[in-house]
């Protein structure tokens, strides 16, 4: 089987893993070697579908001995398998780099045999990659579940992100449709990523102190980190578990919430952090990314929405507590889609829950990038985001007492709470009021959305006449322009109606 | 009185200089693009060097770090009294990047954005809804787009004799400023990256790394730009290279997401049509089968 074929083959494969993203590590060109890795990332092409395409995304090998009932590369699938070798799979990213298709590799599998053999052939292709065609482009690579410890440490020292796939939003799902998976086995390489990191993260600042960062950071990339890890055990952190009972992964996000309030309390303000153009409640490290030898953009994770019961209050807490305790990058939403044929499923024909997907990043992003908690955003008793606006007016509308809020002196949390007005919007006003009044018509010269905003603002005490601060107005209007929009009636004609699950 | 000047940096803050240094009443001197010079009812047409003349060179440097001067006194990241060029209020930076635009008033905003930034000083980092300042912020927009784009969609092909080479049609002149990165991403690669509507090219020599050195912007006559575009000497992989990549786009897309799902094109948004021309992906003629198997990829030899 020639490449071309073999590429068709293991590229449709890894087309439903939703992540593709290159960003998370700043390191610049490299005498004798090709590429760089940016920050921000960079999109190549984009499919019909509007995915970006940044990352030569394939699958090492189709030929998968694991029976994952949602998946389409499981074992008792009919579909052509493929295994690329390492050194084909090098070539082609190269070949791809060098004309300016791609950002780098994102390398996941079936499993190929067991575990840690699919690992070890996914290695070998990475390190000819670094080591043979000198590649110094991003490379984000799969790591599966059950892969033994010394594998993820080798893996992690040659890829720039690492990811574990968390597939299902609970411990009982994921026994239901994933005979061969399990909570800890999800879970354990999240615990050992974070932890290596942190050691690596706290050997590089005392080699600052030191003065000898150099000498540290020649003896890290050396050394595998697992051994460091050895003498440095983590128990607490080793005993977490992605899929633990929600209730303690609840009761930490209540016990955060609440510290953060009485420090909120304290200062009347929120406990915001400015990172970049961020706004974030949680902290940043102070080694920079192109310091670290261990997956220095960090790790992540992905799950599918819409092929088992979970509500999304489950979701956001899931993903609040897996930011908090695996220290995530990012947790990517994967809208189910029916391909497969099973009772445990919804059936084939059933809309995809695009919306339903669209509106948990929106929450996911409002957590990551404006302090939101997740408790702002569902609760146990409206567990479900609302579909027809999104989750910042929807918070919003249910706190409208704490509107409108004054352009000229509001604080930049409370200014990021208004529909509207984002990270970058808040700190123009910031900046725009201290050269005089703020009005209206500056607010638009700002790019600020006053289509949303205007309703919750006032500038030097005064309101639009034409946008009352009315949340049952506001919320007709909305949904009444939304049905106009194409996107919406194109929905609700495939859905005919609004379905959650 | 209309000053008439090239679409650069130096042909505008030279102009800018000159309109200065002649004491002329400000309100009655604009800047007009030569190419394009219009005169109004009693105006006086007066035009300026060009701006390959060392003089104007000099004189628009000097013009620049005036202004670097003006708007970082008091800033507290200023360093050696000069702006730091990344600083998220108004800076000389943004300059940089309007005066690559195509739009036919940007000399003039431009110049009208030099006058304010050395009447206001510091205070322009807060002007920022100033419509001088969002005339030239929305012209320097557009140009980071357009060299985000650039960044994005050239496609390089690789030639007979081992080099690199993409042809890109951007909507500003966009080479001369992502010419170092693509420097810095190709490393020890040899490349030219040619724009035609701007007549622009870059080139990068082998070996050169260091930052944004080792590579040359320069600007093109007709000839040369026609000589550039006439090159068409492919590497025997490359047909089979650029199957690779379409088999790989066809491959990853979606079902039930697409427009007719969404009631929208986003791949038209994100992917604007006007380089669909350009992209490997798209070209149809990628679909057929190449004559060559490189040996690499036929499967039969690699471990």
């Amino acid at each position: 089987m020639d490449t071309l074929t073999k590429l068709g083959i293991l590229a449709d494969a890894a087309k439903y893993d939703a992540a593709c993203t290159s960003s998370g590590v700043d390191r610049g060109p490299q005498a004798g070697k090709v590429g760089f890795a940016q920050g921000g990332g960079l999109c190549h092409s984009f499919t019909p579908d509007g995915r970006c395409v940044t990352l030569l995304k394939v699958l090492m090998s189709n030929a998968c001995t694991y029976d994952c009932a949602y998946c389409v590369n499981r074992r008792q699938a009919s579909v052509p398998r493929a295994t690329f070798t390492p050194r084909e799979l090098a070539e082609l990213t190269v070949d791809f780099y060098r004309r300016n298709y791609i950002e780098g590799l994102f390398l996941s599998s079936g499993v190929l045999g067991t575990p840690d053999a699919t690992t070890e052939r996914m290695i070998e292709c990475l390190r000819l990659l670094r080591d043979e065609y000198r590649f110094n482009g991003y490379i984000h690579a799969k790591v599966i579940p059950g892969t033994s410890d010394e594998l993820v440490d080798a893996f992690g020292r040659l890829a720039d992100r690492l990811s574990v796939n968390l597939e299902l939003p609970s411990s009982a799902s994921l026994t239901e449709l994933c005979p061969e998976k399990n909570a800890r086995g999800i879970s354990h390489p999240m615990a050992q990523i974070r932890r290596t990191r942190e050691l690596e993260e706290q050997m590089l600042k005392e080699g600052r102190k030191k003065g000898n960062s150099n000498k540290l950071e020649g003896s890290l990339a050396a050394e595998p980190l697992v051994s460091a890890l050895a003498t440095n055990p983590q128990p607490q952190t080793e005993a977490l578990s992605a899929f633990a009972p929600l209730t303690a992964i609840e009761g930490s996000s209540r016990l955060t919430s609440a510290k953060q309030l009485r420090r909120a309390e304290a200062t009347d303000t929120m406990p915001l952090r400015a990172v970049g153009m961020q706004m974030t409640l949680r902290p940043r490290s102070t080694v920079a990314s192109g310091r670290r030898r261990f997956v220095p953009a960090g790790q992540s994770t992905q799950l599918i929405v819409g092929a088992t019961p979970e509500d999304d209050n489950h979701i956001l807490q899931l993903s609040n507590a897996l930011y908090q305790r695996f220290d995530l990058k990012r947790v990517f939403f994967s809208a189910y889609m029916p391909m497969v044929d099973d009772a445990r499923l919804p059936e084939q024909g059933a809309p995809v829950p695009l919306r339903r997907e669209h509106r948990l990043y929106q929450a996911d992003w409002l957590m990551r990038y404006y302090a939101f908690s997740p408790d702002e955003l569902a609760t146990p008793e409206e567990p479900w985001l609302d579909l027809d606006v999104d989750p910042k007016l929807a918070w919003a509308l249910r706190h409208i007492d704490r509107f409108p809020v004054e352009v000229m002196d509001a604080p930049i949390e409370l200014l990021l709470r208004v529909p509207g007005v984002g990270p970058v919007g808040a700190r123009r006003i910031m900046a725009a009021r201290k050269a005089g009044p703020v009005t209206f018509e500056d607010l638009a010269r700002l790019r600020i959305t006053l289509k949303r905003a205007r309703h919750f603002l006032t500038c030097g005490g005064k309101h639009d006449p034409k946008s009352p601060l009315d949340a049952q107005l506001i919320r007709e209007k909305v949904v009444s322009d939304a049905k106009q929009s194409a996107y919406n009636h194109t929905r609700r004609q495939a859905e005919g109606q609004l379905s959650l699950f | 009185m209309a000053l008439a000047c090239d679409l650069s940096l130096e042909g505008v803050l030279g102009a800018t200089g000159i309109g200065y240094l002649a004491h002329a009443d400000e309100s009655r001197v604009r800047l007009v693009p030569r190419d394009a010079c219009q005169a109004r009812f009693g105006e006086q047409v007066v035009d300026t060097p060009s701006d390959a003349s060392d003089e104007l060179v000099g004189l628009a440097r000097r013009v620049y770090r005036g202004i670097e001067r003006h708007v970082a006194n008091g800033c507290p990241k200023a360093r050696n009294g000069a702006c730091p060029t990344n600083c998220a209020g108004a800076c000389a930076r943004r300059l940089v990047y309007a005066s690559a635009s195509d739009v036919p008033s940007m000399p003039e905003a431009l110049h009208r954005y030099a006058r304010k930034a050395f009447v206001e000083g510091p205070r322009m980092r807060s002007l920022i809804a100033d419509e001088l300042v969002v005339e030239v912020d929305e012209l320097a927009r557009y140009v980071l787009n357009e060299c985000e784009h650039t960044k994005q969609f050239a496609r390089f092909s690789l030639l007979a004799d081992g080099s690199l080479f993409a042809v890109f049609r951007p909507n500003a002149d966009t080479i001369p400023l992502t010419a170092g990165y693509f420097a810095a991403r190709m490393g020890g690669e040899r490349f030219c990256i040619v724009d035609p509507v701007h007549r622009s090219a870059a080139f990068h020599d082998s070996g050169k790394l260091s930052g944004h050195k080792g590579h040359t912007v320069v600007r093109l006559d007709r000839e040369s730009a026609d000589q550039l575009l006439a090159t068409k000497d492919l590497s025997p992989d490359e047909l089979y290279v650029r199957a690779l990549w379409k088999r790989f786009y066809d491959s990853v897309a979606l079902p039930g997401r697409d427009a007719s799902q969404r009631g929208y094109d986003l791949q038209a948004g994100w992917m604007p049509r006007r380089f669909w021309g350009g992209l490997t992906e798209l070209d149809l003629r990628n679909d057929a089968k190449a004559s060559t198997i490189p040996q690499r990829y036929t499967g039969k030899t690699l471990k």
